[in-house]
């Protein structure tokens, strides 16, 4: 019986080389293997798979569309990577896939793409994978919709979530990646964009960009990451709209700029983190019309960041809003708005009369002395904070804002969001889902977020 | 019983922490003191101790080695290298006395591609054909920018 249906399969596909392309139908445990089904395959057929596909390491080496049916899950059962595509076009939907080996060795992934053009990732579960999706080489990628949850406690063992190794083109929508290394990782990605994903409970970074160039990443949700947002020796990176919450740690950051030029941080949201933005090496930065709540440090500028521009940002409720570690600040300050300016405005223009130096005596201290953190909030810390404030002899002179604003920029109005933390861990709930869409009970919570975002 | 007097243990146990320890890395939670990113790749870790006891850790070999070279710690005042052992992953070796390999199928976290093992044994069973053995010296040269 068996043979006999595999000859007609046989059959069928040498009848169906030269037609359109044809639908497949394939259910786990009847006839042939799902390898020997792809292997009949035609360029740009379909096949849609249904039940528990355990056959090991599927290969996929001409152009496909894999959808899942009902209950369609590939295992890889431990061996090498749970499905491997090697061919232009191939589109893999609504499946769920895990059993990849784990190896320190060999990058083992649920899904690898290896030198191909135009795959499309939606849609898919991936579950407790080493790598869960790996692109290498790829071009004109599509990575959409696919919910990617390594083990909860064993991160360390994990690899990144979404890993793209030397790709160009790609796009990363609305994913969410859960309890890897890093969620997602850029190395050599060139003109790709990322946009409205979520990524938490990631052991080292929420994303992660290496000598990366010319990309965006817009609209994402970044909470609670062992380090926040890592971007590193890249350029013409943009960066809009998206949040950076509950980075905590000694060398936890929102967001880690490290050998950076010519980017833009706008509209974006940093919140109670232990620093929001660390400034190391950077050249060319606008970071505008940001927001920094309720941080330990707001931002970190070390003093080899140059030519760096911060305007119509919002300081309010943070330790520390600006430190530096050095002296000469070639950088630009100029119409934020800092809840810690006291001045006032005569000419009632909307800014302060009075420049604002955001550096206290205070933060210069505990930058060269970081155990002097032990007299935060002291009277006496206060008193000499007041008179660096009216007598400035340490803080350096390029480091205030000529023109305060007297009020949090206008053009942004308040939404408030979920964190997920907020809500006992539980992670079910949509991170970005406005608040009244949740119970009533949530909206009284104290780790709600308050987005400010553009109106319209 | 013999009586131990009170102030000469106590000198003993405060002497004893002088001597040079080596250096644990907190996978996870550790800043590289170079590159500024956490250490999490347990293959790749190195750390090293000043002649003062002051410890440095970092997430890849290439990051302590231009740490170095950057002169924030003079080489004179380097009292010990380490480096992760790539065979077992987490354990801290000797740098100068371990073996290394480097080739593509290194990825280390900041591209230094250098990895380390204790003997020869562990070397040869981990070495592929494009592998390029190297002693500590020669890593330090192929590293220096």
């Amino acid at each position: 019986m068996r043979e006999l249906k595999g000859s007609i399969l046989l059959l069928a596909c040498l009848n169906v080389a030269h037609v359109d392309a044809r639908t497949w139908r394939y259910r786990s445990g009847e006839g042939a293997s799902l390898q020997t089904v792809i292997n009949g395959t035609a360029s740009g057929d379909t096949v849609v798979v249904e039940g528990t596909v355990s056959e090991g390491s599927i290969r996929v080496d001409r152009p496909l569309v894999l959808l899942g049916g009902a209950h369609a899950v590939i295992d890889g059962g431990g061996e090498d990577d749970a499905l491997l595509i090697t061919a232009d076009h191939v589109t893999v939907k609504g499946f769920t896939i895990r059993g990849s080996r784990r190896s320190n060795l060999d990058d083992m992934s649920g899904i690898k793409v290896n030198a191909c053009r135009g795959t499309v990732i939606a849609n898919n579960i991936l579950d407790k994978c080493f790598f869960a999706i790996y692109l290498s080489g790829a071009r004109d990628a599509l990575i959409e919709g696919n919910t990617v949850l390594g083990e909860p406690g064993a991160e360390e063992h994990m690899a990144n979530g979404i890993h793209l190794w030397k790709c160009s083109n790609a796009t990363i929508r609305n994913n969410r990646v859960e309890y890897h290394r890093d969620g997602i990782y850029f190395e050599f990605v060139t003109d790709s964009r990322i946009t409205g994903n979520t990524t938490m409970h990631n052991l080292r970074y929420g994303l992660h960009f290496m000598f990366s160039h010319r990309d965006a990443y817009e609209d994402n949700h970044f909470e609670d990451n062992g380090a926040g947002v890592a971007v590193m020796f890249s350029h013409h990176i943009a960066m809009r709209r998206n949040r950076f919450l509950a980075n905590r740690g000694a060398s936890a950051y929102g967001l880690l700029l490290k050998e950076i030029n010519d980017g833009e941080i706008k509209d974006n949201t940093f919140q109670d983190n232990t620093t929001g933005i660390m400034v190391d090496g950077c050249n060319r930065i606008k970071v505008h019309d940001n927001v920094f709540r309720l941080n330990g440090w707001a931002l970190r500028l070390f003093a080899n960041a140059i030519d760096c521009d911060f305007r119509g940002n919002t300081f309010a409720g943070n330790t520390f809003d600006v430190s530096t570690n050095g002296s000469l600040i070639p950088n630009t300050m100029s119409g934020n708005y800092w809840d810690r300016y006291s001045g006032y405005d005569l000419d009632r223009d909307g800014y302060g009369d009075v420049p604002h130096r955001p550096l206290g005596f205070f933060t210069l201290l505990v930058e060269m002395q970081p155990y002097a953190m032990v007299f935060s909030r002291s009277l006496f810390v206060s008193l000499l904070d007041r008179a660096e404030r009216l007598i400035p002899s340490l803080s350096p002179e390029s480091m205030k804002d000529d023109r305060p604003l007297m009020r949090p920029p206008a053009h942004l109005s308040t939404v408030s969001v979920h964190s997920a933390e907020a809500c006992d861990g539980d992670t079910t709930r949509d991170p970005c889902a406005p608040v009244d869409a949740c119970s009533p009970g949530l909206a009284a919570c104290p780790h709600l977020i308050h987005l400010r975002v553009p109106h319209g | 019983m013999m009586r131990m007097n009170p102030i000469i243990l106590f000198l003993a146990i405060a002497l004893h922490s002088c001597a040079p320890t080596e250096p644990t890395i907190d996978f996870g939670k550790a800043e590289c003191a170079h590159c500024r990113m956490n250490v999490v790749d347990r293959q790749y870790g190195a750390a090293l101790v000043t002649l003062k006891g002051r410890e440095y850790v970092f997430d890849d070999v290439v990051c302590m080695v231009h740490f170095v070279e950057k002169g924030t710690v003079a080489e004179d005042q380097v009292a010990a290298w380490y480096v992760c052992d790539h065979a077992r992953p987490g354990a801290l070796i000797d740098a100068t006395k371990a073996l290394y390999l480097t080739g593509p199928a290194f990825r280390s976290p900041m591209r230094g591609d250098v990895a380390a093992f204790a003997d020869e044994a562990a070397r040869n069973a981990a070495q592929q054909a494009e592998d390029k053995s190297l002693d500590w010296n020669s890593v330090r040269q192929v590293l220096t920018p």
